[in-house]
């Protein structure tokens, strides 16, 4: 008797043989109790390795991936006055997604528009530029600030920046909270935003919160209602990327909850 | 045309989270790793062939975002989801319950200790039910080798399955 393949076998077992080959397997597969115990191993097996990953619960994806997958590049309009922060990763491995990406354009045209130019992410040749929301040029002031922020506040011409919080997010990315306000203290933020970064890689900004800024350029309320609004605003998406370790809070008029 | 994809791959869902799932062995990282494979997809939009199975290629990037995170991590599959697999529906027509259980217990492990290899075509073939022709496609490997590594799997699963396991303690009643 000839001893056929398991593969044959499993084929048969899976309904995959046509009717010729079917036909051939059971002739000899009735003289063969090894191959007929071998046919019950792939059956149960379908049937048990099916029956352990399912789930009721598949019907139903999570509200965060049909969002990611719907997110249109160009709903610009949809996301005005409110901080928007990604949920997504950075750094190596991609930036995020298209649907994360199309956010990102959204926030860093909306902060563009907000903070004055000639201040925050000035290139080392001193050319104006202003903070937006993606990734942070390497040789730009901003950059320094992120690598260089401790402890201590650090001034960069007008502006001081200060380091609320340094956290890690969900994928183990190395996240900074800072704050930038005028010369004085006293003064509220410019902006806070939240850069992260894999390992030595580029720093992105993935969020950030500034204030508004009326027609004659002068601000007038913030973006959000108030600065606490803010400040829970990004608490609440530092949630959703998964920042749960705040290492430090270093100015309690500005460091969440 | 974009639309359509997207609704396309909306619906795919269930089964991208199923797979995931069969090869993480954890719903969450299940999910973690869709929503990886969506950020590839939708960053490559370009690069999908408008006509072509939209599910192969979704299936060919879940598989390539698992082993680069494999790689990434060094980390094998998990344990159990408790949530999961609280939610796996009873069939009476099988085992009676604790003994179903048990044995879908024995074969999630086991398919967490497959080489990866085998639990890629396990997971596609027997879990999300693909014909061996649809699963070589996706994996880019001839027809012969995905049938190979399914029996292998499967008839190490079987293995598993008959080995002789100590009977669960049970709690004596005074």
């Amino acid at each position: 008797m000839r001893r056929l393949d398991d593969e044959i076998l499993m084929a048969y077992a899976d309904g995959a043989l046509s009717e010729a080959d079917r036909r051939l397997v059971e002739t000899e597969i009735a003289r063969d109790p090894q191959a007929r115990r071998l046919i019950t191993v792939y059956r149960s097996t379908t049937a048990l390795a099916r029956h352990a990953f399912d789930a009721p619960a598949w019907s139903e994806p999570p509200g965060r991936l049909v969002a990611l997958i719907s997110a249109r590049p160009h709903c610009s309009r949809t996301v005005h006055g409110w901080p928007v922060w990604l949920a997504g990763s950075y750094g190596t491995g991609g930036l995020a997604a298209l649907g994360s990406l199309a956010i990102l354009a959204v926030l860093a045209s909306a902060v563009w528009q907000l903070i004055p130019a000639g201040h925050d992410a000035a290139p080392a040749d001193g050319k104006p530029a202003q903070v937006a929301v993606g990734p942070v040029p390497r040789q730009s002031e901003l950059a320094r600030v992120l690598d260089d922020l401790s402890a201590d506040a650090s001034h960069r011409r007008d502006r001081r920046f200060s380091l609320v919080a340094t956290l890690t997010d969900k994928w183990g990315n190395t996240c900074k909270e800072i704050d930038a306000r005028g010369p004085s203290p006293d003064t509220p933020p410019a902006f806070v935003l939240l850069a992260c970064r894999a390992g030595v890689e580029q720093w992105t900004v993935v969020g950030a919160v500034a204030p508004a800024v009326d027609r004659n350029g002068s601000r007038r309320q913030y973006y959000v209602r108030s600065e606490a609004d803010a400040h829970d605003a990004l608490s609440g998406i530092l949630a959703m990327i998964g920042a749960k370790q705040r290492a430090s809070a270093l100015k309690p008029e500005t460091t969440q909850q | 045309m974009d639309e359509d994809v997207r609704q396309e791959m909306i619906a795919l869902l269930p089964r991208l989270r199923r797979f995931g799932y069969s090869l993480t062995g954890s719903m969450d990282e299940a999910d973690d790793l869709v929503q990886g494979a969506c950020e590839r997809a939708l960053l490559r939009l370009d690069q999908y062939e408008r006509g072509s199975r939209l599910d192969s290629w979704m299936f060919r990037i879940m598989q390539t975002t698992w082993i680069d995170r494999l790689r990434a991590t060094r980390r094998r599959g998990t344990v159990n989801d408790p949530e999961m697999m609280a939610a796996v529906p009873f069939d009476a027509r099988i085992h009676e319950q604790t003994e179903a259980r048990a044995a879908l217990d024995i074969v999630r492990a086991e398919i967490a200790l497959l080489p990866e290899d085998q639990r890629l075509v396990l997971a596609l073939v027997t879990v999300d039910g693909m014909s061996y022709k649809d699963a070589a496609e996706v994996l880019e490997v001839p027809i012969g080798t995905i049938m190979s590594r399914l029996s292998r799997a499967r008839k190490r699963l079987g293995e598993a399955l008959e080995r002789p396991r100590a009977a669960p303690a049970r709690e004596s009643r005074a």
